[in-house]
């Protein structure tokens, strides 16, 4: 039996399992950060255009009433329509580049919930 | 190498009184005191982007509405898993407002029962199927559709708007039954065990702690130290046992098994602090 001092996560004196950490854990952040860049670059195509509408078109989630969709370009767009509430916000599609607002600027009176 | 020459390990009993006070520190981060409204962008934490003091966007949010939008949302997953390789559920003890909201409730002094261990494997049933899969198969429009349950959304987005609305004596839209039920059954909770909603259902703690096991930063035993006296499983208040598991995936990164004096938080590439023999460290590594 080794006297190696031991801990519950695995680890000796020699730093193996912590090698062995260490090495997961850069191979999941940089999966993390190739997805992260990667959904940036080329998935997120920005409906409605412009700089603005880029950080909303990244997570797919839109401030209320700024009316900004996430999709990619194999996504056939319909005419402008809410398809999906948020507690209180909704996500717009939008259609031919257009930023469509919604009707109201009270999403909430929208909000089926 | 001389043993007196080692690095002294990390004192994380003296972080523990500051917490409270971390997580108040990153309320000023995640409700929006600068107005910047940067709804668009995945936040780490549990926090309806729809809080009209919300900075940031819900991962959870955003994992459903693209789930039922049938896209891989990569933006958000990236966020994710660069947040679960370098701490891990450390954002669920220091960082989550919700989380902050719900240990606040824990201080007012009523007779709490810690929930049985298997509980916490409950919240995987949460992310697979109402953040996942029924957005995915039915759409948003399901009453089981994650935000349309969630009590972070009714409590931080759907009670401003309706104070908001009543106040402006508009018509106030409720939320529907199922929501104000969870709601209203978390409320209770919160009185009767601690945080009910990262130890039951939330879903981005069940991300989070799945990482627990790899993460950069993690909790380790010191087999030296240890007397098997089960001070650290009466400390933690969330089914896990730190004495066996110190990276269970339950463990919210409270750190208050951290008090026993024999778990200690490791960080990537660091090696156990009781490598040398304990006569050799003495009074360190709490």
């Amino acid at each position: 039996m080794s006297e190696t001092p031991t801990d519950s996560v695995g680890d000796d004196v020699t730093g193996r399992i912590t090698a062995w950490r260490l090495i997961v854990t850069l191979l999941i952040a940089l999966l993390g950060a190739g997805a992260f860049v990667y959904g940036a670059l080329f998935h997120i195509i920005v409906i409605g255009g412009g700089a603005a509408a880029g950080p909303a078109a990244l997570s797919g989630t839109t401030d209320a009433g700024s009316a900004v969709g996430a999709t990619d370009s194999s996504i056939e767009m319909p005419e402008p329509q809410v398809v999906h509430d948020v507690t209180v916000a909704a996500i717009v599609r939008l259609a031919d580049g257009e930023i469509e607002k919604p009707a109201t600027d009270q999403p909430a009176a929208a909000c089926p919930t | 190498m001389a043993m007196t020459e080692r690095k002294p390990p990390l004192r994380t009993a003296r972080w523990l009184k500051w917490r409270p006070w971390v997580q108040f520190g990153f309320l000023f981060v995640w409700l929006d005191p600068l107005m910047l409204r940067i709804h668009s962008f995945c936040g780490p934490v549990f926090h309806c982007y729809a809080c009209p003091l919300a900075t940031f966007a819900c991962p959870i949010g955003i994992i459903a509405n693209f789930s039922a939008l049938h896209l891989i949302p990569f933006i958000a997953l990236g966020t994710l898993a660069v947040i679960s390789a370098s701490v891990g559920a450390f954002i669920c003890g220091w960082v989550c407002p919700f989380g902050w909201l719900q240990d606040m409730f824990a201080r007012i002094p009523t007779p709490k029962v810690r929930l049985p261990r298997w509980a916490g494997h409950s919240r995987y049933v949460v992310l697979v199927a109402l953040v996942i899969v029924i957005p995915f198969v039915w759409g948003d429009a399901h009453p089981l559709f994650i935000c349309r349950v969630c009590p972070a959304g009714a409590l931080e987005a759907a009670v401003p708007s309706m104070a908001k609305a009543a106040a402006a004596g508009e018509g106030v839209a409720w939320p529907n039954t199922i929501k104000i039920s969870v709601t209203v059954l978390f409320l209770l909770a919160l009185f009767f065990t601690w945080r009910p909603w990262c130890t039951l259902l939330c879903p981005l703690g069940a991300i989070y702690g799945l990482s627990n096991r790899f993460s950069g930063i993690f909790l380790r035993v010191s087999d030296h130290k240890c007397v098997k006296c089960g001070l650290c499983r009466k400390l933690c208040k969330y089914g896990v046992l730190p004495d066996k598991n110190p990276n269970d995936t339950r463990c919210v990164r409270c750190l208050e098994c951290t008090k026993c004096g024999a778990i200690t938080v490791g960080i990537l590439a660091t090696k156990p602090s009781d490598a040398a023999a304990p006569a050799d460290v003495p009074g360190e590594d709490v």
